[in-house]
């Protein structure tokens, strides 16, 4: 076994806890322990720090939509300075099997939050040239670690890279998903990482206004 | 059944290691099947004759043990079976390894003749070995091995010491460093036992740790070597020291695991100490295969696996917290082991353990080492050091022996079954996992469960319906033990001791090895009542120890008691006399006593006529008891009673032609008699013409000193008669 993060072996203590039942394990304890998990208090509907019962960004959409199309957001970890580099080295050097390092975690995520309650795996797509680019979308690679199937009903538009522009400027901007056939009722959306939401919601907005009752969304990161 | 068991789990760790483990897979199911035909079938090894001569070569298998009686070794002969040899003349060594020529006898070992009692023949067995041989003629002594060398050195450390310091320091330096501890008293011995401490005795990781600790003061502080020479060095240096330090199952496992992982890390290698533990049960195992059935062994890697597995929750505590789940843990991951060895447990070892374990640590094992190597210093100064060490040890000690054992601490469970051992082994298994994984109501849950299925056990007898009376053999001497149906009532007749010439101060033989033993391995800790016969010592010799350590409800005896040293004034006062008329009723029980009449013809009559005769009577099963009492008053009993319903009849006299008239055995309308007699006793008991008498009389006859204990169980209506050895 090795750490998919730092590529050394993993060297476990066997306890009771695992000696009858050996884990392999895709991460050491080490990179794990770098790795932050959210922390409590936070805003049950979008797990942003908080102490309030409803964080502000939450409350704002609210303004925004009248009701917000998104249910909830399940996030796993915090966009630290360790975890910046992970996805940099992620999306942008294409390692790609870096994403078996969250497998646990993100297979934990989902069987706590969302099993058992019929949601269909909708992962954020990219659009085609930044697919070119990348030759991979994230979103997907993550809804993969999961053994769910993938239902890819959305395609994007490309526009303006996310990460360049502002947060009013994301939020009032023109929605870029189109939809290629009927949602189903429940959805889970899976991305990479929440910043304010937008992108999570111009998906859920569409997939409503297409007759979607329920969108919920996991991602990795709640930055 | 065990190894069914053993292959559900190999099926089951098949299946998890499957996806990415195959190598180690296929090594341990190579490794599982490689044991299996490795190890000693223990049922193969018996000797086909009672008595054999033999001569041929031998070697000696072990190094030279010498006790007070004799001295010892043990012999491989060329069939691979092992004798141990015992000599009286302690002047010629035999070495280590040596090939001998031996002429003699071989006997094999007494087996065990009552349930509960400990085998000596099965124990020899577990170790290879198949018989016993006194004084043979060992002779041409030669080619001894290199270890014996190592032996040699031993011997003249001990030497040495013994030159230096007084008996009783030797005693523990002994068993502190060499791993003998022979030498120390069987009441300290006992006490440890009891505490659950002997562990500290027994040379273990806490030892070899301090050595190779002393060892690195050493070459680092006074030597100045670096790092890299000192591990070799240590590495070089513990072999010898396994071999010094006696070579038993703890310092072998903590020797061994030393060694390993310090060779590990001089490849800068760090191993996972689980299997560093597994590596060193393989090693020692392929070397002496019989050492798995040893105790010391069994304890030393399951405690210590046990530990190992834990310590993910034993690190970063306050240290009081962390010895008391030390002790917790060791005790559980025994707990199954310990029952069906010793049938109780100590339920306030941790106790003992929180006292002793950093007293062993922090001065008795130190301050032994210290004066091991004080033998080089000025006498004076090696003695001072002495005076203080002893003074001590012997302090602390005699408190210990003085504790006693309080029978709050013990709890009897006696021997425990198959089903019982995997129930608990898997509630613990759940219990440390759901502890590891810091669910402490889960723990505390599955804890309990594990617990509680030996309460089951405990309480199974309330639920058997089985009338059960059991003439234990205790040689020339008698005790039987009657248990009613659902443990309504526990009755005992007679705690006798055999007399034997020369005496040789033992006179609790019977109720240690057999009778306490008995009645603990069928949970029995507290009896209704005690019948004595008569007085005379080989019917109650040790009845006191049985009133103090299962305090019956009654004792009974007959009315003619004169001057006796067997009980003391208390339990004299609570006895109560019974003779002829008298009837009682206990926990349902009908008892009708038949003699002695209380008349003072008696008082001028032996102490075997003034025997208790009684008739034990339930659910319309009816036994005889008749103590020592001779013909006149079976002959009396005859004619005043009906004595054609007796179902059992118990011999009087041990089968002597003192008793069991003719007239008599007509008028008893049993089919069964039991006889309590020693083998080949010095009276002939039972007398043949009296052993013919009962069969011509149409008995079916059942002896001790031919069947060894002998049980009788009825369960509805039906009876069966169950001899120990058949």
């Amino acid at each position: 076994m090795i750490c998919y993060l730092c590529l050394k072996p993993i060297k476990e203590d066997t306890t009771w806890s695992n000696f009858l039942t050996p884990q392999y394990r895709t991460i050491c304890d080490r990179c794990e322990d770098k790795l932050e998990q959210i922390p409590h208090p936070h805003c049950p509907k979008c797990m942003k720090p908080t102490t309030d019962q409803k964080c502000n960004d939450c409350l704002r959409w609210e303004q925004h939509f009248g009701q917000d199309p998104l249910e909830r957001n399940v996030s796993i970890y915090t966009y630290n300075e360790y975890m910046k580099d992970l996805i940099a080295r992620f999306k942008y050097r294409g390692d790609y099997e870096i994403i078996n390092a969250w497998k646990k975690s993100v297979r934990t995520a989902f069987n706590e939050q969302f099993k058992n309650q019929n949601f269909s795996i909708v992962p954020i797509p990219l659009g085609e040239d930044r697919h070119s680019i990348r030759q991979f979308n994230q979103a997907e690679a993550i809804a993969t670690l999961l053994t769910e199937p993938i239902h890819q009903i959305l395609t994007r538009q490309d526009g303006q890279k996310q990460s360049k522009k502002s947060r009013r400027e994301r939020v009032f901007s023109n929605n870029p998903f189109q939809i290629t056939q009927k949602p189903p009722k429940s959805i889970l959306l899976i991305d990479d990482i929440y910043t304010t939401g937008t992108t999570i919601r111009q998906a859920a907005s569409l997939l409503k206004e297409k007759g979607a009752e329920q969108v919920e969304s996991l991602t990795l990161i709640r930055s | 059944m065990i190894g069914l068991v053993m292959f559900v789990l190999c099926i089951y760790l098949f299946f998890s290691y499957l996806k990415h483990q195959q190598l180690l897979l296929a090594l341990s199911i190579f490794l599982y099947i490689i044991s299996t035909l490795h190890s000693p079938k223990i049922d193969d090894l018996f000797m086909t004759q009672s008595e054999q001569h033999y001569e041929g070569e031998v070697r000696v298998v072990s190094d030279i043990n010498v006790t007070d009686y004799y001295t010892q070794y043990t012999l491989e002969l060329e069939n691979e079976y092992r004798v141990q040899v015992r000599l009286n003349d302690s002047s010629h060594l035999l070495k280590y390894g040596s090939i001998c020529n031996f002429q003699g006898q071989i006997t094999p070992p007494q087996p065990a003749t009552n349930p509960g009692q400990f085998d000596y023949s099965e124990f020899l067995k577990k170790q290879g070995v198949i018989g016993l041989s006194y004084d043979p003629k060992i002779s041409d002594c030669h080619s001894a091995s290199i270890w014996s060398h190592l032996f040699s050195v031993r011997h003249f450390l001990v030497e040495q010491l013994e030159s230096q310091y007084t008996d009783q320091t030797n005693a523990w330096l002994k068993a502190l460093i060499f791993g003998d501890r022979s030498y120390i008293s069987s009441e300290v011995l006992d006490a440890f036992q009891f505490w659950n401490i002997s562990h500290l005795l027994a040379i273990s990781g806490l030892h070899v740790g301090f050595f190779i600790a002393f060892l690195y003061v050493i070459l680092h502080y006074v030597f100045k070597l670096p790092n890299e020479y000192i591990k070799w060095l240590i590495i070089a240096i513990l072999p010898f020291y396994i071999v010094i330090a006696g070579a038993n199952p703890p310092v072998l496992r903590a020797g061994f695991m030393a060694l390993i992982i310090l060779l590990a890390s001089m490849f800068h290698k760090k191993l996972d100490t689980t299997d560093v533990i597994s590596i060193v049960l393989i090693l020692i195992l392929w070397f002496d295969p019989y050492l798995v059935y040893q105790l010391a062994f069994q304890f030393s890697f399951i405690v210590t696996l046990s530990l190992v597995l834990s310590k993910n929750f034993l690190k970063q505590d306050h240290w009081l917290l962390i010895s008391l789940k030390v002790s917790l843990i060791s005790q559980l991951a025994i707990l199954p082991i310990q029952f069906n060895h010793f049938y109780f447990t100590n339920v306030l070892s941790f106790l003992a353990n929180l006292i002793f374990v950093p007293y062993y640590t922090f001065f008795a094992i130190p301050v032994s080492l210290l004066l091991v190597v004080a033998v080089v210093l000025p006498r004076n100064v090696a003695n001072l050091i002495e005076t203080l060490y002893l003074n001590v040890q012997e302090a602390v000690h005699a408190m210990v022996v003085r504790f006693g054992e309080p029978q709050l601490a013990i709890w009897v469970v006696g021997e425990v079954s198959l089903i019982t051992v995997i129930a608990f082994y898997l509630l613990l298994l759940l219990m440390m996992r759901a502890w590891s994984l810091n669910q402490l109501k889960k723990a505390a849950l599955f804890g309990s469960l594990a617990i509680s299925v030996f309460f089951i056990e405990q309480y199974a007898p309330f639920f058997d319906s089985t009338y059960k009376i059991t003439m234990l053999d205790v040689g020339q001497a008698e005790a039987i033990v009657v248990e009613l149906p659902n443990r309504r009532g526990v009755f005992i007749v007679d705690v006798g001791e055999e007399v034997i010439y020369p005496f040789d101060g033992d006179h609790d033989r019977n109720y240690t090895s057999i009778i306490k033993p008995y009645l603990w391995s069928n949970g029995i800790r507290q009896i209704d009542a005690l019948f004595i016969s008569h007085f005379d010592f080989d019917h109650v010799a040790s009845a006191q120890l049985l009133i103090d350590e299962f305090s019956p409800t009654y004792i009974f005896s007959h009315p003619f008691i004169e001057e006796q040293d067997y009980l003391d004034d208390e339990s004299m006062e609570q006895l109560i006399p019974i003779y002829e008329g008298v009837n009682l009723e206990l926990a349902g029980a009908k008892l009708f006593v038949l003699a002695p009449e209380k008349s003072n013809e008696f008082l001028s009559k032996s102490e075997n006529e003034r025997s208790n005769v009684l008739i034990l009577q339930y659910d319309g099963h009816q036994t005889l008891f008749t103590g020592d009492t001779y013909e006149s008053v079976e002959l009396d009993v005859a004619r005043k009673y009906n004595l054609s319903e007796v179902d059992l009849l118990k011999v009087a006299h041990h089968g002597s032609d003192t008793s069991s008239n003719e007239k008599f055995l007509n008028a008893v309308g049993a089919e069964v008699a039991i006889i309590s007699a020693g083998r080949n006793n010095r009276y002939n008991h039972p007398t043949p013409l009296v052993y013919e008498r009962l069969l011509s009389e149409g008995y079916e006859v059942y002896r001790t000193d031919k069947h060894g204990a002998i049980t009788i169980e009825i369960d509805g209506g039906q009876g069966t008669i169950k001899p120990f050895m058949p």
